[in-house]
């Protein structure tokens, strides 16, 4: 129960966020040099690709697929992540991102890779504290030899500030 | 024969040390990461793009239409053992793969499909061989308003026809389309959408985009996923043993899967996955016993598999000989080609006739390669489905990262990876398929440019693109895919008020 109407709504905001995606576009065009037809300005292909964006985000919630529908019903019977853990999983990855992006600024690439490593493998419920460590360990020797004794990366391997 | 000297050229580029190993780490690359559940070419090909800047165009090329290959093998293996689709053109294999399986007739199974994938990727390179000359011959009478209509028309067929929504689909080409125009503009110099950011005013890399939306989106919406609702069966025999009807009853399977998937991957939009879907409702309606697809026929598994690789070897005639990529993967091909700075299109052929050449050589000689490596090799293959997601993705996010940052020694590149996977993660959950999101990207510079210069050149005459014959096919192509698209929405929709109904009354 209730599949349709969740797609209904996904629809609705998928539609709306396209729409809002090219109303920002237009926006953004008309700011630069328009032109005509045939002397056509850096305004002029953006601002066809926003008026086009606004109308197919208008149609989206106008033209459901079954297709999809059926999917959505399929997938409601498979075992899904509960909230909280898919919540902890993406904010890892995210995080261990950040970290690597951070990290490697400041402190150089060894210490920014087992960040990253570590951090993200503890998004997935089923890695221990241990078990992500070592991996990031792992993957860390596995850089410093591959990225930059082997193909010379530009990325000082330590550094302060 | 220029045909033959031509093709005779082609091996002797290919057969080079250095041209041959790549190809070789490029077919076991796809072979690999297609076997793993959870990891798709397009991330992989872009995880390993950054890789191929220090190596000459022809063996990257090499190597990376060797991944997308070798990915085609690879995942009919996880369907079969694992009912798990590691490709979404292997999804069909699944439907009658497992139950072989499942029968304990996994070894006849994988047999059938590592030779109808040799089988179905022969005749694509034959195709190739014979078809791209002539494409090109056609192609050096096109202006800039034949390259736009015929791009409108990829993109638009790339859109409607992949699977689901098709209105979301264009939408997701236009904001390829969007940007593709981020950075300065080759006319004027003006930089656009880069709002003061002036890493930006070179545009979007495509490596960022690409890792953004089809891997780390993925890892996102995997996470604590996979592992969870796969359940590993218990370990099947290995063994590739055919068993001696199905060799017979495979062979007319894997011919119309040949030639099925030959013709819908030089279409522009058509590739891999559907042709195998269609090849798999061809030997469904022409077999005398269509019960017994879905419990485990062999023509279910043979048919598609031969589909999927043939039209994945044709798919690059397009995409070599216009310089129009047919899906995402083969837009992909293209950016590394534009990376390499080589302009794909039929000036390529004739001025870089060893790439062209000597790539068509290496497909042979990776797909034999491949067969070399799948029969006997089966077990440790098999073996590789046990590595668990959690260690995979956390391995694999580095290399993303590392990949990134060496395309322009930037950290600021892996933070727009970082935002371009959380959107990729938003489309996933608002089902917009991002695949042709990275067609209009890539093909969105030259649209406009195409555009630009057709009106131009008319003096801003919008006849044009109807005035000239050849353009003007392909807008009539364009404007019957808008009518079929309006007449399914409207079937659709009845179909979503039945299904309503029907969940109504459940």
């Amino acid at each position: 129960m209730g599949s349709t109407i969740f797609s209904r709504k996904r629809d609705l905001w998928g539609g709306a966020f396209i729409a809002l995606c090219g109303a920002l576009t237009i926006l953004e065009a008309i700011s630069y040099n328009i032109g005509e037809l045939a002397r056509m300005g850096p305004g002029y292909f953006p601002l066809m690709v926003g008026c086009f964006l606004v109308a197919l985000g208008i149609l989206v919630p106008l033209s459901p697929d079954p297709d999809e529908v059926q999917e959505a019903m399929l997938e409601e019977q498979l075992p899904q992540p509960t909230r909280r853990e898919r919540v902890r999983g993406m904010a890892c990855i995210a995080g261990g991102i950040a970290l690597f992006i951070v990290l490697g600024s400041f402190l150089g690439f060894l210490p920014a890779t087992f960040a990253l490593v570590f951090v993200s493998a503890l998004g997935d419920t089923s890695n221990s504290v241990k078990s992500a460590a070592i991996l990031a360990l792992a993957m860390t020797v596995f850089g410093a030899v591959v990225f930059s004794w082997a193909l010379q990366l530009q990325f000082p391997m330590l550094r302060w500030g | 024969m220029d045909l033959f000297d031509n093709v005779l050229h082609g091996f002797s580029v290919a057969l080079q040390w250095e041209n041959l190993l790549w190809s070789l780490f490029g077919v076991f690359m796809g072979n690999m990461i297609g076997v793993l559940p959870g990891m798709g070419v397009l991330a992989a090909i872009s995880i390993l793009l950054p890789l191929t800047y220090a190596m000459t165009p022809v063996a990257a090329l090499m190597m990376l239409a060797g991944i997308y290959y070798g990915a085609q093998y690879g995942g009919g293996i996880t369907c079969i053992l694992l009912n798990l689709p590691g490709t979404p053109s292997h999804a069909v294999t699944c439907l009658d793969g497992n139950p072989l399986a499942r029968q304990g007739k996994s070894g006849s199974a994988l047999f059938m499909l590592v030779m109808a994938s040799f089988v179905g990727a022969s005749v694509g390179i034959v195709i190739m061989i014979l078809f791209s000359p002539l494409l090109v011959e056609v192609a050096f009478q096109f202006g800039p308003a034949e390259y736009f209509s015929m791009m409108m028309l990829g993109l638009f067929a790339g859109a409607t026809l992949a699977k689901g929504s098709a209105i979301k689909g264009i939408a997701m080409v236009f904001l390829g389309l969007l940007l593709g125009v981020v950075g300065t503009d080759v006319n004027t110099g003006t930089i656009r959408f880069g709002f003061g950011v002036i890493e930006l005013s070179d545009g979007i890399p495509l490596v960022a985009l690409a890792m953004g939306l089809f891997g780390l989106a993925d890892f996102f919406a995997n996470v604590n996923r996979i592992g969870k609702a796969t359940t590993v069966g218990a370990g099947p025999k290995m063994s590739v043993r055919p068993e001696p009807g199905d060799i017979k009853s495979s062979a007319m399977p894997i011919a119309r899967g040949s030639a099925i998937g030959a013709v819908l991957g030089i279409l522009p939009g058509t590739g891999a996955t559907i042709a195998s879907f269609m090849s798999y409702a061809v030997e469904k309606r022409v077999s005398k016993t269509p019960k017994r697809f879905g419990n485990g026929a062999i023509e279910g598994v043979a048919g598609p598999e031969a589909a999927n690789n043939s039209a994945a070897q044709t798919s690059f005639i397009p995409t070599m000989s216009l310089g129009i990529p047919g899906d995402s993967v083969m837009a992909l091909m293209l950016g590394a080609l534009i990376i390499h700075g080589i302009q794909p299109g039929p000036q390529m052929v004739t001025e870089h006739a060893d790439l062209f050449w000597g790539l068509i050589a290496s497909f042979w000689i990776g797909n034999i390669m491949l067969v070399v490596m799948n029969l006997p090799l089966i077990g440790m293959w098999a073996r590789l489905l046990k590595v668990p997601y959690k260690y995979l993705f956390p391995s694999a996010l580095f290399f993303v990262c590392v990949g990134v940052y060496s395309t322009n020694n930037n950290l600021f590149d892996v933070g727009m990876v970082l935002v371009l996977g959380l959107v990729g993660y938003l489309f996933l959950k608002l089902r917009f398929s991002p695949a042709p999101l990275l067609l209009g990207f890539v093909l969105g510079p030259m649209v406009e440019e195409n555009f630009r210069r057709a009106l131009l050149l008319s003096r801003g005459s919008m006849s044009v693109f109807v005035d000239r014959p050849i353009s003007a096919g392909f807008v009539y192509a364009i404007l019957a895919l808008a009518a079929w698209l309006v007449f399914s929405t409207v079937r659709n929709r009845k179909r979503v008020r039945e299904l309503e109904r029907v969940q109504a009354n459940a």
